[in-house]
């Protein structure tokens, strides 16, 4: 997608600036940057539409491109702050790349419903749901913003499992963008699941996969209590962003990592489900269970953090396998 | 909570290292057929390995998805395990066991979810209906 929409902007700038522009006086460079910013300001009142894909409007397509900005705004380090970055890394986590201290990621949302129209959820619900996914990840620099929504009704895809073949082909035709564009897909999945998602170390061998599944009403507002307050999306984003599960390993343990790779959530024998108070499965390791952590399995009201060794193995992570990619 | 986790390991055993992570983890709701209190359920989800029986009990050895190995026995005097499982939630039937067990033997690649709530005797094996069993 990236290509493409890079040859349809180089093509856009060609058609839209009079010859010679890049070789312009200041003076001309300031009318045509007047002229865009006029014409972005009126496309900014209007749906827009681009290779079958509906975006709020162009200039939240465009502003990355065209007028000078970066697509993301990851933050701008010192080869001294990376390797700072770097060392505040968990042991054994993230994959031997250059961090990413964070940035604002793209989010492509594909809803995808039944012919009959279960599944559809409101634009203000994908609203909410970005917000819950950066009041979520507020801490960690991370960040998330609605780059595009499309709908599509498809009775196989609606009902999709992992790794089945509705799964393959709703992926093969509505994923967007590339490593480190994030894009999420609401459906009515079955097999008592609430979400799914892929690593960022999958992504290369196989990208078209690449992406978060979500059961539709686990989003704010949705029916599916007490799972319906949007962190099923912040679950499997984690995933996404390169985290297992807190009970991944169960309690195995070394000195410097937890079965998850991530030394500062203390071991888990199991998920946790509910909020259950003062839950120890680990009794031989330091620490109570991380029924707090969006890692677990624990009700949406129960959940409410990342630890700071978790946010390191995500900067990690993107920078090694979707930074760029 | 500790106590009745201390009953649950007596009946699981953690029996071998880590294996390798797949390619994606989600995440899991219990099923309707689970009515304990959540705070006091867990899960396990994986490859079975085998199934046996053994008189009133039958054994489930599993590697799960987040790299442990389990073993779940399933108490079942006078019967077989068949109320103890479902099939993507849907009670077991003679015909599921044949499914499940082609020529005796455990048919490779069964995967199930095994529910255990703390504070009952036997856990609950969900097998998984959309990689059939049979």
């Amino acid at each position: 997608m990236k290509r493409g929409v890079l040859s349809f902007l180089v093509a856009g700038v060609f058609l839209s600036v009079p010859a010679g522009a890049q070789d312009a006086q200041p003076g001309s460079q300031s009318a045509a940057a007047a002229a865009c910013a006029a014409r972005e300001a009126f496309e900014d009142t209007l749906p827009w539409t681009f290779r079958g894909v509906t975006y709020p409007n162009k200039r939240h397509f465009v502003e990355n491109f065209k007028c000078g900005a970066h697509k993301y705004k990851f933050d701008k380090q010192s080869d001294e702050e990376k390797d700072i970055a770097a060392g505040k890394g968990k042991p054994g986590g993230g994959g031997g790349g250059t961090p990413q201290a964070g940035g604002v990621i793209d989010v492509y949302f594909h809803v995808i419903t039944s012919s009959a129209g279960a599944g559809d959820v409101s634009d203000q619900m994908i609203a909410n749901q970005i917000s819950v996914l950066n009041a979520a990840y507020s801490g960690t620099g991370w960040s998330f913003a609605l780059f595009a929504t499309d709908r599509t009704a498809n009775d196989a895809w609606y009902t999709m499992s992992p790794g089945s073949s509705a799964e393959n082909d709703a992926k093969a035709a509505l994923r967007e963008g590339t490593a480190d564009d994030l894009n999420i897909y609401s459906a009515g999945i079955g097999g008592g699941l609430l979400g799914w998602a892929t690593f960022p170390s999958s992504y290369g061998a196989d990208p078209t996969d690449d992406g978060v599944v979500i059961l539709f009403s686990s989003m704010p507002g949705g029916t599916a209590a007490p799972y319906n307050l949007g962190d099923t999306a912040t679950h499997e984003v984690g995933h996404w962003m390169g985290l297992y599960h807190t009970f991944q390993g169960g309690c195995a343990r070394n000195a410097t990592s937890g079965g998850d790779l991530v030394a500062d959530t203390p071991a888990e024998r199991s998920p946790a489900y509910g909020c259950p108070s003062g839950r120890d499965t680990c009794t031989n390791l330091s620490g109570a269970d991380p029924i707090e952590n969006f890692m677990d399995y624990t009700d949406d009201s129960c959940m409410f953090k990342f630890s700071s060794g978790q946010d390191a193995r995500m900067d990690l992570q993107f920078g090694t396998y979707r930074y760029q990619k | 909570m500790r106590v009745p986790f201390v009953r649950l390991l007596l009946t699981l055993a953690l029996v071998g290292a880590p294996a390798a992570v797949g390619s994606a983890q989600g995440r899991l709701r219990p099923p309707g057929f689970v009515t304990c209190d959540r705070n006091h359920l867990t899960s396990f989800t994986g490859r079975v390995v085998s199934l046996a029986r053994d008189g009133d009990t039958t054994t489930l050895r599993m590697e799960t998805d987040e790299s442990t190995k389990e073993r779940f026995i399933l108490r079942h005097p006078g019967a077989d395990a068949t109320a103890w499982f479902t099939l993507g939630g849907i009670p077991f039937t003679a015909a599921d066991w044949t499914a499940l067990l082609p020529a005796g033997r455990l048919r490779a690649g069964a995967r199930a979810t095994v529910w255990v709530c703390t504070d009952e005797l036997n856990p609950r094996v969900d097998w998984e209906a959309h990689e059939p069993v049979g």
